[in-house]
Order: C-alpha cells, then sequence, then structure tokens
C-alpha cells in the first residue's frame, strides 16, 4: 500500500529525544482525550436505551439489564477482546516494568466496548480505570508508531495512563498525581513534564467536548468551625477502617471466584453479579451504575444519615461483588461513591448530636470522598487534589488533608495489603510495589563510610609519613590533601608496590596523586558509587565545611553496607513466624 | 484463546506480536521517519487521524448533547405536568432532568421549588446557593432563599435575600416578579416592625406599580395596614378615576376616609358603591353609620358655636357610657386586673377627697400610684395603691372617678349667654378635651371600637 497522502513539509527543527517526547505526550493527551470523550458517551447512550433514565428505571429494566451487560461485557473481553482483562493500573505498570512500554492495540477497543457496555447497563463499576487502560493503549501505539527506542517506550505507559485518567475525571492535577504515586511510585523528574503536558491536553479535549464543569456541582460550604475537625478526624478512622474492609472483601470474594475456571465461569460469573446489582437496584437504585448523579444529590443534602450509610454500605457490597466476579469496569467511582456515603453520613449523624455550629454535609461527603479513595488506593496526595479538583472549592483543603491523612495512617496500619500490589501478585505478575519503595529508605554514604582519623596527610607528606599512617590501623587508604578543597587517595598495596623508595622521599614524586572527587555524608550511595572511578576511595567531606574530612569511603566499605543491610531486611522475615 | 489462569499482564508475548506490528508497517511503509525525520510521515498520520477523530467526536457530541437536551427537556416537562399532583415524582423528574443538563438554571429552580413545596428547605437551600454561584444576581432564586430564611425565623437574612431579589435579574416577567418581592419585603418589615422603612418601600412600589386594580387595591391595602390612610386615599381616588365602576376600591375608599375623619368625601364614595352594587346592606349601613357620624360630629366646618356645642354634648354624652360600660366590663388581659382595683381605689377615695380632678391624662405606673396615695385614708385605697403598683403600666391611666364628675359637669354646664361665643367655643373645648380623655381611658382599655362614635372621636383627636 502506497501513502495516500503527500508528507507535510515541515521545516526542519533539531528535536532532542526528550523534546521529542515531550510533543509526543500532547499528541498522546489529545488522542487519549477524544477516545474518553467517546468512551464517556457511548456509556451514557448505552444506558439511555437500555436502563433509561433513574426516575425511569422500570424495575424489570432494572433487574435484568445489569445481569445482560455484565455477560455481554464479560463476553466481548472473554471471545474478542481477551487482552482487555484486568486492571489498569497494572497494565500500566506492568507496561513499564514487563514490557518495555508495549500494550496489546486490542486493549483500547476491548475496554472500550466491553466497559461500555458493562457500566452503561448500569453493573457497580466505573470508567476511570479503564479510561487509564485505554490511556495506556493509545499512549502505547503511538509510542511505537513514532519507534521510540526503549528507554523512551517504558515512559509511554504512565503518559498514556496520565491522559487517560485525567480525562475520565476531568482533573488534570489528579491524573499526574495519580500516576506519580501509584503508577510511577516516585517523582521522577524526567518524565514529569511529559505526564503534565499528556495531562492537560487529555483535558482540554475533554472539555471542548463535554465542557468545563466539575465533575461534581459542590454547594457553598461555609466557614469551617475548628470543632469540626473532631468530626473530620472520626471520618478519617472510620473512612480508614471501612477502605481496609472494602480492600479484604474485594480480595477474598475474587480468590474464592478464582476457583470458577473455564470460559462458562467468567461469563457467568459477571452475570450472577449483575443479578445480584438488579436486585439491589430494585431497594435502592442508587447503587446501580458509577453513582455520580447519587454522590451529586448527597452533596445537596438529599439523604438522612441513614440513607446515607445504607447506601455507602450496599455499594461497597455490590461493587465488590461486580469487581471479584471479572465484571468489565473500574474502581473509582464506585469508591468514591462509598466514601461519600460513609462521610456524608457520619457527617449528618454528628449533625444531630453535635452541639457546636457544624459545616454543611457537602464538606463531609467530600472529605468521605477523599478519605476512602486515599485508603482504598493509598494514594493520600491524589486523594487531596481530586477533592480539591472536583469540588473546585479550596476551602475544603484542610478537613480533607487531615481526614485524608487519617484515614491513609489507618488502612495501613489496619491493613498491610497494598491492594494493586496484591491483585497483582494474584494475577501472577510480581512489580514493584509503589508501597514498599515509598516506605524504603536508600542507604547513604554516612551509613557505609569509615573514620579518616589521621589518615589525611598534608600535601608535602612523605612515602614513610604514609607508611606511618597505615600502620596500626586496618584501613586500605589514606587521603592525601592537595589543597583546601582537593584530595587524593592512596591504596595500602599501591604504597607497598614502592618497597624501594625511600621514607623521605615526598610521597608526590615517587606516587602520581590524580584528583578524587569527594562525597558528602547524605550523598545516596548508589549516586557514591557512580564516582569512584579508577579510586581506591574517596574523602567524605561535610558540607558546610567541604575543606574538612570527615570520613572515608572505599568500596569494600560500600560492599559491607549493602551486605549489612540486606542481611538486617532479611532477619525479621527469616525470624518472625508465619 | 487466552490461557486458562488470571495472569492477564503477561506481555512478553505482545512484545513479540508480529500482527500488530506487521499491520502498522503495512499501514505505515515509511514510518521509520519520526518527529524529527525528514519526511515526517508519521506526525502527518497523526495529524490526519486526530482530525478524522475530532470530526468523528464532534459529530457523535453533537448527537450526544441533542438527545441530552432533549430527554433534559422531557424530565422537566413530566415534572412540570406531576408538580401540583404528586411533588415526589416531580422532584425525581427534576433531578433527572439535572443530571442531564446540570448547567440549566431553569431545572435548578424547578427543582428548588419544588423541594420547597415538600418542606425539604435544606436541599432546595443547597440548589439555590448554586443557582446564586452561576449568576450571584438571580433575583428568583434570591427571592425563595428569601422564602427559607422567613420560614427559619431569620428576618435580617431574608430582607437582603429580599433586596437583592428586588435589584436582582429576572427572567420575562420581571415587573411582576420585582413586585412581588416588594409587597413580601414590606410585610417583612412592617412584621418586624420597621415601620418607616416599610413605607418607604411602599413608596417606591407605589412609584412603579402599573395602574391595575389588584395590585393598586393591594398597595392601599398595606398603606393602610402601615396607618397611613392619607396614602391609601390617595391610591384609591386614583385608581376610582380610572375604574369608576370598581365597588370594592369604592368601599376602601370610604375605609380609607373615615379613618381621616372626611366624613363627607367618606359618604360620597360610600354611596358611590352602593350605587355599583345596591344590594349591598354592608355599604348601605356605612352610609347610614356615616351619616350618624356627620351629624355627630363638632368639628364639620360651617357650625354655627351653637350648633358645635349641641354636638360635643351629644358626643360626651355618648361617650361617658361608653366608657363607664367598658370600665366595668372585666379587664383586657390578668394585668389589667390590678388596673381596676386602683381605678376602684381611686375612686372610692376620691369621694372625700380635694385631690379629685387632678387626674389628667397621664397613664400608666405614675397614674395609678397616684390614684393608690389619693386612697391613703381607706383601705380599699390602700388596696388600690398596691394593686395599682403591681398592674404597672395596665392600670387604668386616669383618675376615673373625677374624670367622670368632670365630665357630668360639663354636660350640665352651659354658657351664660349664647351670644357670648367666646364661652360658647371655651365649653365647647372643654368638652371635646374630657371626650378626648375619656376616649384614651376607653382605648386603653378596651380598645378602639369600630363606628360612628369612634370615627368622630378620632376624627376630633386629629383637629385637637
Amino acid at each position: 500500500m502506497t501513502w495516500p497522502l503527500r508528507p507535510v513539509r515541515l521545516p526542519r527543527v533539531a528535536l532532542g529525544d526528550t523534546q521529542r517526547v515531550l510533543l509526543l505526550s500532547i499528541v498522546i493527551g489529545l488522542f487519549a482525550g477524544l477516545l474518553i470523550v467517546c468512551f464517556h458517551m457511548a456509556i451514557d447512550f448505552v444506558r439511555w436505551a437500555t436502563v433509561g433514565l433513574p426516575f425511569g428505571w422500570h424495575p424489570v429494566r432494572r433487574l435484568l439489564w445489569p445481569a445482560i451487560g455484565a455477560v455481554a461485557g464479560a463476553g466481548l473481553v472473554q471471545f474478542v477482546f481477551a487482552r482487555a482483562r484486568g486492571s489498569g493500573v497494572i497494565h500500566a505498570k506492568a507496561a513499564i516494568h514487563i514490557s518495555d512500554g508495549v500494550v496489546p492495540p486490542s486493549t483500547v477497543p476491548g475496554k472500550f466496548a466491553a466497559c461500555a457496555v458493562s457500566i452503561g447497563c448500569g453493573n457497580s463499576l466505573g470508567p476511570e480505570d479503564p479510561a487509564l487502560q485505554m490511556g495506556v493503549g493509545v499512549a502505547s501505539i503511538v509510542g511505537r508508531a513514532f519507534r521510540l527506542p526503549r528507554e523512551h517506550m517504558r515512559l509511554i505507559a504512565p503518559i498514556g495512563a496520565a491522559a487517560g485518567i485525567a480525562a475520565a475525571f476531568n482533573t488534570p492535577i489528579t491524573g499526574v498525581l495519580f500516576v506519580i504515586e501509584e503508577v510511577i511510585g516516585s517523582w521522577n523528574a524526567g518524565v514529569l513534564g511529559s505526564i503534565l503536558l499528556s495531562a492537560v491536553s487529555a483535558v482540554v479535549v475533554s472539555r471542548w467536548y463535554l465542557g468545563d464543569a466539575p465533575l461534581f456541582r459542590v454547594p457553598a460550604l461555609g466557614a469551617v468551625s475548628p470543632t469540626d475537625f473532631l468530626i473530620y478526624a472520626a471520618i478519617g478512622v472510620i473512612g480508614g477502617l471501612a477502605s481496609t474492609f472494602y480492600v479484604r472483601l474485594m480480595l477474598v470474594l475474587r480468590k474464592r471466584f478464582d476457583g470458577w475456571t473455564g470460559t462458562n465461569a467468567r461469563i457467568l460469573l459477571p452475570g450472577l453479579a449483575g443479578v445480584f446489582v438488579g436486585l439491589a437496584g430494585l431497594w435502592l437504585p442508587q447503587v446501580q451504575g458509577p453513582g455520580y448523579l447519587t454522590i451529586d444529590s448527597a452533596l445537596h443534602d438529599r439523604f438522612d444519615w441513614t440513607s446515607l450509610l445504607l447506601l455507602g454500605v450496599a455499594k461497597i457490597l455490590v461493587t465488590s461483588l461486580c469487581f471479584a466476579a471479572g465484571t468489565p469496569g473500574g474502581l473509582f467511582a464506585p469508591t468514591l461513591f462509598a466514601g461519600a456515603m460513609i462521610g456524608g453520613g457520619i457527617g449528618a449523624l454528628a449533625g444531630h448530636y453535635w452541639p457546636f455550629p457544624h459545616a454543611t454535609q457537602s464538606a463531609f461527603v467530600l472529605v468521605g470522598m477523599g478519605t476512602f479513595f486515599a485508603g482504598v488506593f493509598r494514594a493520600p496526595m491524589t486523594s487531596i487534589f481530586m477533592v480539591f479538583e472536583v469540588s473546585a472549592s479550596y476551602q475544603i483543603i484542610l478537613p480533607v488533608m487531615i481526614a485524608n491523612t487519617l484515614g491513609y495512617l489507618v488502612a495501613r496500619k489496619s491493613g498491610r495489603v497494598h491492594f494493586f500490589d496484591e491483585l497483582a501478585r494474584e494475577e501472577g505478575v510480581e512489580l514493584p510495589s509503589v508501597q514498599e519503595e515509598r516506605e524504603t529508605r536508600g542507604l547513604r554514604v554516612e551509613d557505609a563510610m569509615s573514620s579518616a582519623a589521621g589518615l589525611v596527610l598534608r600535601p608535602d607528606a612523605s612515602v614513610g609519613d604514609a607508611r606511618g599512617a597505615f600502620a596500626g590501623t586496618g584501613q586500605t587508604c589514606l587521603i592525601v590533601r592537595h589543597g583546601p578543597r582537593a584530595f587524593a587517595t592512596v591504596h595500602r598495596a599501591e604504597l607497598d608496590a614502592l618497597v624501594d623508595a625511600d621514607s623521605a622521599v615526598p610521597l608526590a614524586e615517587v606516587y602520581q596523586l590524580p584528583d578524587a572527587p569527594h562525597l558528602y555524608p547524605d550523598l545516596a550511595l548508589d549516586t557514591a558509587l557512580r564516582l569512584f572511578g579508577s579510586h581506591p576511595a574517596l574523602p567524605v567531606v561535610r558540607r558546610d565545611a567541604p575543606g574538612e574530612v570527615i570520613g572515608l569511603l572505599t568500596l569494600e566499605d560500600v560492599a559491607r553496607a549493602f551486605r549489612i543491610e540486606r542481611r538486617a531486611r532479611a532477619t525479621p522475615e527469616i525470624l518472625s513466624p508465619k | 484463546m487466552e490461557q486458562e489462569g488470571r495472569s492477564v499482564y503477561l506481555f512478553e508475548p505482545v512484545v513479540q506480536d508480529a500482527d500488530v506490528g506487521s499491520s502498522f508497517r503495512h499501514l505505515f511503509p515509511s514510518v521509520r521517519e519520526t518527529l524529527l525525520g525528514s519526511p515526517p510521515r508519521a506526525a502527518s498520520a497523526a495529524v490526519v487521524l486526530l482530525v478524522l477523530m475530532g470530526g468523528a467526536a464532534g459529530i457523535l457530541a453533537r448527537d450526544y448533547d441533542a438527545m441530552r437536551l432533549r430527554l433534559a427537556h422531557d424530565e422537566l416537562v413530566q415534572g412540570m405536568l406531576e408538580a401540583d399532583s404528586r411533588p415526589d415524582d416531580a422532584a425525581e423528574h427534576y433531578r433527572a432532568a439535572l443530571a442531564l443538563d446540570r448547567e440549566s438554571p431553569a431545572i435548578r429552580r424547578a427543582l428548588a421549588v419544588s423541594l420547597l413545596e415538600m418542606g425539604r428547605s435544606d436541599e432546595a437551600e443547597t440548589h439555590l446557593i448554586e443557582l446564586l454561584q452561576l449568576d450571584p444576581i438571580d433575583a428568583q432564586a434570591n427571592l425563595l432563599l428569601a422564602h427559607i430564611a422567613m420560614r427559619r425565623r431569620a428576618f435580617a437574612d431574608a430582607e437582603t435575600f429580599y433586596q437583592r431579589a428586588i435589584y436582582g435579574r429576572w427572567g420575562d416577567d420581571a415587573a411582576a416578579g420585582r413586585i412581588a418581592a416588594r409587597f413580601e419585603l414590606v410585610d417583612l418589615l412592617s412584621r418586624t416592625g420597621k415601620r418607616i422603612q416599610a413605607r418607604a418601600e411602599l413608596l417606591r412600589l407605589q412609584a412603579e406599580l402599573p395602574e391595575v386594580p389588584p395590585l393598586q387595591h393591594e398597595l392601599a391595602e398595606r398603606f393602610m395596614e402601615l396607618g397611613d390612610p392619607a396614602q391609601a386615599a390617595d391610591v384609591l381616588q386614583r385608581l376610582m378615576k380610572a375604574h369608576p365602576g370598581d365597588a370594592t376600591a369604592a368601599k376602601r375608599l370610604t375605609d380609607a376616609l373615615l379613618a381621616l375623619g372626611r366624613f363627607r368625601e367618606a359618604r360620597d364614595a360610600a354611596s358611590h358603591a352602593l350605587a355599583l352594587d345596591p344590594q349591598d346592606r354592608s355599604t348601605r349601613r356605612r352610609v347610614d353609620q356615616i351619616n350618624e357620624a356627620l351629624s355627630l360630629d363638632p368639628t364639620v366646618r360651617g357650625l354655627s358655636p351653637a350648633t358645635r356645642l349641641r354636638r360635643s354634648g351629644e358626643l360626651l354624652a355618648r361617650v361617658l357610657p361608653d366608657v363607664e360600660s367598658c370600665l366595668g366590663a372585666p379587664a383586657v388581659g390578668a394585668a389589667a386586673g390590678g388596673s381596676v382595683a386602683a381605678g376602684a381605689g381611686g375612686a372610692a377615695a376620691v369621694g372625700g377627697s380635694a385631690a379629685a380632678g387632678a387626674g389628667g391624662a397621664a397613664g400608666g405606673l405614675a397614674a395609678a400610684g397616684a390614684a393608690g396615695r389619693a386612697g391613703v385614708g381607706g383601705a380599699a385605697g390602700a388596696a388600690g395603691a398596691a394593686a395599682g403598683v403591681a398592674a404597672g403600666a395596665a392600670a387604668a391611666p386616669t383618675d376615673w372617678s373625677g374624670l367622670r364628675s368632670r365630665a357630668q359637669s360639663a354636660l350640665a354646664a352651659k354658657p351664660t349667654s349664647m351670644r357670648d361665643t367666646d364661652a360658647i367655643d371655651s365649653l365647647t373645648d372643654q368638652r371635646l378635651a374630657i371626650v378626648d380623655e375619656l376616649w384614651r381611658l376607653r382605648v386603653s382599655r378596651c380598645g378602639t371600637p369600630e363606628g360612628p362614635l369612634a370615627w368622630v372621636v378620632l376624627s376630633v383627636e386629629h383637629l385637637r
């Protein structure tokens, strides 16, 4: 096939690899934005055609459509788009760590079709995780089309993920932060610019087509009373515990359903979950679908505390079932729903008995939403900024920070398992744990260096001085100071080789002393390792007095430090009873 | 087909996915050139694809929006149809409509109104505040928030919301909305005792009110309620000029003129009302009462001094028994019990005391105390003093016995000569002053009665 269009004659611009990736990030963001816009509309079209509008939901439709949608979605995944299974977050991480950024292109149409049908028919799942996965898929396609080298292809997945999630939530900051917290796990400066560009361009496209209104319309929150913080703290603690229960329930149910293998089971299980959703919907229609409308109603004081708590618990149950059964769809929206209802319920309950003036219910709903999200996905920063972005209210930041931090800590304490890590393990892949990475303290120079006392010689030191310095010490290296901030290092073996040299001869005359870079005590040990070059050791100096040597780091020290560190980490696992 | 396990993230086969790679090569044979390449075909392909996808998404979005707005409109209409019969269902329809079209102020307002009617003020308030976030000068939202504030008895807030509603942005029928809001504000100000502000608002309203009889009636009624019969009469007279057949206006004008003591004009207005509706018994009776008042009123212009004297005597002779019967009746309110005792004590003591006639129009606690002190000589007087002090401001405001004796004296008095107009006028004024005092006593004890006697006395008061 020949190329149908004449190529565009662009002026030749010498772009580096980084600039090329930045440019492609915008392209990825635009493609992902367009796709998510279509996805959003497709879900609504399916909903209007099947279950209809919330009030118009006929009981029979409410009962049957979730099951039909779940079976259809699962069937699409099972028979047509087999690669579209699984979690979008894990897909993105797997693309980074396993497949060098490559994601099967069939993931994109597969997720699109299966999730549009499943979610549109009223199953209790959301569109954000599929959107993230589609973003990764789009990024992979673009990266491959532009033949990006391997090191850049590895960065392409988070770029696409940020675009997908940002477009789905209509929140660029949330998209960026979620990818940094949950997918990459660190503030990688190399990819930050690309992620930002893709997220922003995706949101621009999304707003162009769907409008720039925030996800929720939040009524004015009013002044935050100091006494309210006790209620927010209660929401944080209870939300943290509830999120642990939610994660455990999903994982337990998933393990139970693992025994159901075979094609029929993979179709039947989502169908059964759909029936359960339908039955729940007869009683509580609000638990069907992603639930944004219900969250909006809760923000507008529609429910009393009993209804709110009931809806929160019901949503946790039906979502867990849908997720464990393998119904196509994501967990973000239902998680926000459950958190919003629990937070709103606690706030409304407190409102009955709280003797002091208290905030409006919408504040508690928002705080609950963020807390639960932080507890389930262990992404406290994302949850804070997500609430800020979806509510477009700055007043809520302080309560959300308090409650989310508490919720995150309680969830971490009460449930050691990180949801995505455990899920990946169950799915058969060992991916780096973002949580472990965050909690790991890297080794520094100060952990490995040895004392330099008596081992720092003047520039005019003789061979005898050097021999004298080594005598009586177990050290293998010493330091010769050239100038106020210039040093050289000498290995004992090198000195021993100068057996014929007169002791009075200056060291500089018989031995070449090349300048050695100096280290600081807080420098990461692996960074220090890269600086050794041909030097047998490196001096460690104070940052506030670079001329003052406080230690010496040899390669042996480094090796010892890493060995000691490994043993120290291994010990609790070996000793701890299983 | 996929393997049986759950390992869906095993991408090794995908990395080597020959099909995908070949399909790309097939579609883009010279895709080796990247963005930095000489013929950036991949970039061209991306641009073309973006344009195509953008166009397709645009078409889809247009249909999507059309369908969404149509569904929202249907739900809104359905809600409006059910608003009266099934407000709960109507609210659900409005909610569904709002979910489809969140930016629509009309739907949000309809939902807020529906929720208010259902008594769900808190929920309605959130939607109204949101409307104000979208448009801070949304007059209808402010008016509804004023209603919520009134329900919560937050009158200061209500006043603010009413003011914002009056000067805010209205929809189609701005004038009617503003007028309704101002009437409600007047009621609020009147209710909270801010009569001057209320009157000022009414005067502003009068300036912009169209010549529509129901509105003019309402305006006149508010003026009457605020104790401004002159302004009410002015409004009604203009209305009568424009609508001479408006019997209600004629009757209301009669009342306003009576309150002003303009009996002749009142009689004309009442006669006009009677002519418009000859079967109206109340109007007929009102005409008779006015004639009676006219025959009793000593302040009518053109009367001779002798006639004025006669009429003042007749007036005093009618007021005195009226007050007597009033004081003989059970006191109004519990506290008034003391005032009866005080009055009785005072009366008993005054029988043998030179202090009689010292009362005058002074009222309240001081008068009651004075009545008690006057009766120190007798047990009844002491009891009256104690009761009078206890009764406080509600006690009889004057020395009743002295007043009665003065009234009787004035009735019995005759001018030395019917030609001495000064003496006649002096006696007339004395009688009218006593009438005034008696009437104050009567009003403080038994309230203001309705009828010719009251009209005439008030007319005399005005004149004095």
